[in-house]
């Protein structure tokens, strides 16, 4: 199970020079766009003091955590500077860890183990991403919820034990964004509100 | 010269200071006291003017995000409200609304801001809403942005 990949977020999340908070079963993930375009899928944690990354700042570079100002290198993780030792070149190994991801269909996937990609293949269709909603319930109890319609292909991101975000993506031009949203809000509401 | 008293610590002090702030208008502080603003020989033509430029575009059509802010200032652990205001967000994004009342930052995101920034403190994450972390950035990199203990500017 840890070792499927799982969509995390959408494409237009990891906005320029933003740090997205987002969770894969229980492991706080710092996701973000470096100014090339690369997504970075790392550990939430600060490996100086373990402080929250997504506390930082993106320097379209690198990320920089809150606390002492280190930075970490797009891609590999690696420290790049420590403004308390300016003349230091931080070791090797001293680095953030870092989780595959890649983009498919305007989702980032990720996954926390070494398995090969198993995303779906969707085909070709022109796939819009819905706004994903995060729902107070365990991907178990969601799953047999999930309506079955031509055009929509709904996945589901174990963010910890009873939370749970449901991604969407749309090949439906007749269907707006907000009638997307009105129904996965709707469902959401139901299974919160402890559907049978 | 406006004074402005009051706890560098309280979500009040702090959303009038962001007020000033963002409207561009010098003030001195004074710590630790009730809050309380006084403009003594202030032109009051130039304050209007300063602070009309974080006017809504439509005062009838964007009431309700007032409304909003008062009711999140009211009840700051509401997660339904966090919820409300991060689908707005969200469709604003796409619809070309960086701001909650549109292009440009207003006294409706003043008047949230203080609350939705300081709700880790309150125990609520705002992992379950990407929209408004990436708003909380956008206000963050504004010129005359304010900071308080636990809230930082972002680089550009």
């Amino acid at each position: 199970m840890t070792s499927h990949w799982f969509p995390v977020a959408s494409g237009d999340d990891l906005a320029p020079r933003h740090v997205f908070h987002t969770a894969l079963h229980g492991q706080e993930l710092a996701l973000w766009r470096d100014d090339a375009g690369l997504a970075n899928a790392w550990e939430n944690r600060c490996p100086h003091r373990g402080v929250r990354l997504t506390m930082g700042a993106n320097l379209g570079t690198e990320l920089r955590c809150q606390y002492h100002g280190w930075r970490f290198s797009s891609g590999s993780g690696q420290c790049a500077a420590i403004p308390a030792n300016p003349d230091l070149t931080p070791s090797q190994g001293l680095r953030v860890r870092t989780y595959r991801c890649v983009e498919r269909y305007g989702l980032v996937w990720a996954t926390l183990g070494d398995a090969p990609e198993d995303i779906a293949d969707l085909g070709e269709a022109p796939w819009r991403p819905l706004r994903a909603l995060f729902v107070e319930a365990p991907l178990a109890v969601i799953a047999p919820h999930l309506p079955q319609q031509a055009g929509l292909a709904l996945f589901l991101q174990p963010v910890a034990e009873s939370t749970t975000v449901i991604h969407g993506l749309s090949a439906d031009a007749s269907l707006s964004l907000r009638q997307h949203d009105e129904a996965l809000t709707r469902l959401r509401d139901r299974i919160e509100g402890g559907a049978p | 010269m406006i004074s402005l008293a009051g706890s560098l610590l309280s979500r009040e002090t702090y959303r009038i200071r962001l007020l000033l702030d963002l409207a561009g208008l010098a003030y001195e502080t004074l710590d630790g006291a009730d809050l309380r603003i006084e403009a003594e020989g202030e032109r009051f033509e130039d304050a209007w003017r300063a602070l009309s430029r974080l006017a809504p575009p439509d005062w009838q059509a964007n009431g309700r995000w007032f409304a909003f802010a008062r009711r999140l200032a009211a009840s700051p652990t509401d997660t339904a409200l966090f919820r409300d205001l991060d689908q707005h967000l969200w469709f604003g994004e796409h619809e070309g609304s960086p701001f909650l009342c549109g292009d440009h930052p207003t006294v409706a995101d003043i008047g949230c801001f203080p609350e939705v920034m300081m709700s880790e403190q309150a125990g609520i994450s705002r992992m379950p809403y990407p929209a408004l972390r990436r708003w909380c950035d956008r206000l963050r990199r504004l010129p005359g942005f304010t900071v308080m203990p636990g809230i930082f500017t972002l680089p550009a």
